[in-house]
């Protein structure tokens, strides 16, 4: 409001457009920013929407040679034991919806009936039915048809095991999820609120973790699993969680500093242990922090693959979904149907819980501006 | 936030200074941080100091032998490079090599051979990929966040669609861009088409495959969005009302305000872009299912030591270049930061 009594007061600037005009103008530009963005985000759901019809499409249903964006079926007539196909057939500007009795090629005629009253005469158009087709005259009747065999097949392949699978990333996920939550807040707590010796090259060399390529400690680290019979169990991929990671103390870190010290110091008075004290005065207030990064840990390892690959390396027993969908990929690569509806298992809980915790997910990650 | 630390030390030194209570402290702290510290033992100081051994050595896991110093082998296989002149345009290149090398490419009239072609042939990918998807990455996922940010009806829902493929299992994305990428029956040809334009084989294309990855690269830039998104919220709207009293248009509030001022964001958002590109494998792989078809054109550096290490067994060898990838990330991220100086602007003055 102050600004504007300024503005007032200034000597009128270049633009000396009309009140109307500017705002005409504001307009403008408003509709240009909304197309943009409906542009762009049709481009970004495009790879969804094509996942999920093309997953409920039979195999019939994706060959069809209209390549309909819907799983659709043809509307057929039963008619003297056969199956016609239906039409909508414009003539002279009237639409009348007829079955297909016989193309007649050679000498380029259609034979139709009137489903209504199919003894009463037949219908004859003078094309061949390609042609007819393509300039509208003819239109196949069709209605939509989801098919979710695909995803009984595709969950049921031995390839994808869908419920061995999706258990074992549940597992990975979840204690993964839990083991991340409770060592990162044990470790930010130790770092936020003690006097540790050195603790600042302590905390620099935790954070020069982030830039460590995995690879530079994944070989002794899957021969000394696999010494220890490990391999090809889900303990790699869960026991490292318990032991914390740089991005989830960093973010645990800001946050308990930011809670004030006061009550710690309280109920130091009051005798509690620094465990009782994190436990119920710095935990019930970091709630929100703890459970973002429950949340990020979950989501980043459900999709997790290079490690999930190496570690259960070649084990059926315990490949996570995403291992699972690699094998299933080269099975299945030539079945567009199956491979969307093997993608859509994968990233039902992912999507579920993203919308679940949609609110708390964004937030949370702008209040603190750390990714993953 | 520093008041608050002042007042706590404050209310600490009578305590503190008992020497037995700083121990307690001490020790307190150390427990509480000990799970990191084990961790890091464990699973970082222990194993990288054991690849630089291992990078030494001819250790091989598929023989179950034990290991053997062979000094600076691994390395010099890795490295290893020979320039031979061609006298003409036939001659036979099978015995142009010495044994052990084959060819890597040609300069003219000279020849290079490699002892191991694929390393630099997966090395030239991995940083052909970074100078194609990390540029183009930042700077789309800038551009929606300065989209999103703007103050209108429905942002957060554009937010949430730009965001979801983020969400979305990697293995489960490559699959879909499988399809999505396919001459025939994928979707990206739609654009080609409707101009008029011949419809490209991306993924079976030496030089559409990276560009094909790019763009599931692309789909899933709504992490550093949300990112950027919050160092724009950050920025103080004092600023643009200033300049917009100073007749300052829409470019030069951007250009003068908007990026100094996110700067660090930037800095942050290509520094684990240099990172995460660096540690590219799973979208690769699974697309070319392993083999970085077609012609090793998106055969990634990781899916060379993948295959070196657990194909092969070869994990001295493997270690070696493991080594070699961190002294690229390291030497690289220092560089990003040395020259940082330049464009990225700290509004509280210098950082320390």
């Amino acid at each position: 409001m102050a600004t504007q009594v300024i503005a007032n007061r200034l000597p009128p600037r270049r633009s000396d457009l009309s009140l109307v005009q500017r705002d005409a103008w504001k307009l403008i530009g408003i509709g240009t920013v909304f197309t943009v963005l409906t542009l762009l985000a049709i481009v970004y759901l495009a790879p969804l929407v094509y996942m999920i019809t093309t997953s409920f499409k039979s195999e019939a249903q994706l060959n069809e040679p209209e390549k309909p964006l819907l799983p659709t079926t043809y509307a057929t007539f039963s008619y003297q034991g056969q199956a016609l196909p239906l039409y909508d057939v414009t003539q002279d500007g009237t639409t009348r919806r007829l079955a297909l009795l016989q193309e007649l090629n050679r000498s380029k005629k259609v034979i139709l009936i009137d489903p209504q009253d199919p003894s009463s005469a037949q219908i004859t158009l003078n094309d061949r039915l390609p042609v007819l087709r393509e300039a509208g005259v003819m239109k196949p009747v069709s209605y939509f048809d989801p098919k979710a065999e695909v995803y009984v097949t595709a969950a049921d392949s031995t390839h994808m095991d869908f419920g061995r699978s999706f258990i074992n990333t549940l597992a990975i996920s979840g204690i993964g999820a839990i083991g991340a939550m409770v060592s990162a807040s044990l470790v930010a707590y130790g770092f936020s609120r003690f006097r540790i010796p050195g603790a600042n090259f302590l905390f620099l060399l935790l954070m020069a973790t982030i830039i460590l390529p995995p690879q530079v400690t994944l070989i002794p680290t899957y021969i000394v699993f696999q010494k220890i019979g490990w391999t090809g169990s889900l303990l790699p991929l869960i026991v490292p969680t318990f032991f914390s990671n740089a991005y989830n103390v960093f973010l645990l870190r800001q946050y308990f500093m930011g809670i004030p010290n006061e009550m710690d110091e309280a109920a130091k008075v009051d005798g509690a242990s620094p465990i009782q004290t994190f436990l119920w005065v710095v935990v019930p207030q970091a709630r929100a922090a703890l459970i973002t990064v429950f949340l990020f840990h979950f989501l980043v390892t459900w999709g997790e693959y290079y490690n999930a690959l190496i570690f259960t390396s070649g084990s059926k027993e315990a490949q996570p979904l995403s291992v699972a969908l690699g094998r299933f990929l080269q099975i299945y690569s030539a079945q567009p149907n199956m491979l969307m509806a093997g993608a859509v298992l994968t990233m039902l809980m992912p999507l579920l819980i993203f919308f679940l915790a949609q609110r708390a997910f964004m937030q949370g990650i702008v209040i603190t501006g750390v990714d993953k | 936030m520093s008041t608050l630390t002042a007042e706590a030390e404050r209310h600490a030194q009578p305590i503190t200074t008992r020497y037995s209570l700083r121990t307690v402290e001490r020790s307190w702290g150390l427990l509480f941080i000990s799970p990191w510290i084990i961790g890091f033992i464990l699973f970082v100081a222990f194993p990288m100091v054991a690849s630089l051994y291992l990078s030494f050595t001819d250790f091989d896991l598929s023989k179950n032998a034990t290991p053997n110093w062979v000094g600076l082998d691994n390395y010099t296989q890795m490295f290893g490079l020979e320039f031979k002149t061609i006298s003409g345009p036939t001659q036979d290149t099978s015995k142009l090599y010495d044994p052990g090398y084959a060819e890597l490419g040609r300069i003219g009239n000279i020849a290079i051979g490699a002892h191991d072609p694929l390393f630099w042939k997966s090395l030239k990918v991995t940083l052909l990929y970074a100078v194609i998807a990390l540029p183009t990455s930042l700077f789309v996922a800038l551009g929606l966040a300065l989209l999103t940010n703007l103050r209108l009806p429905f942002m957060t829902v554009f937010r949430t669609i730009f965001y979801v493929p983020y969400v979305l299992p990697a293995v489960a994305s490559a699959v879909i861009f499988l399809q999505m990428l396919n001459r025939d029956i994928g979707w990206v040809n739609i654009i080609p088409r409707s101009l008029g334009l011949p419809a490209p084989d991306w993924l079976n294309n030496e030089q559409l495959v990276l560009p094909g990855l790019a763009m599931l690269a692309l789909w899933g830039v709504g992490n550093a969005m949300i990112i950027y998104l919050a160092g724009l919220q950050g920025v103080p709207t004092e600023l643009y009302e200033a300049a917009r009293v100073d007749g300052a248009n829409p470019f030069v509030c951007m250009v003068r305000i908007t990026l100094p001022m996110i700067s660090p964001v930037i800095l942050y958002n290509l520094v684990i872009g240099l990172i995460t590109t660096f540690q590219y494998f799973t979208q690769a792989y699974v697309l070319t299912q392993g083999r970085g078809t077609p012609n090793y054109a998106a055969y990634f550096f990781n899916m060379h030591l993948y295959n070196e290490a657990f194909v092969y067994g070869k994990m001295g060898y493997a270690s070696a270049m493991s080594w070699f990838l961190l002294v690229l990330v390291v030497a690289i991220t220092a560089f990003v930061f040395a020259t940082s100086g330049k464009w990225v602007f700290y509004a509280g003055g210098r950082r320390s």
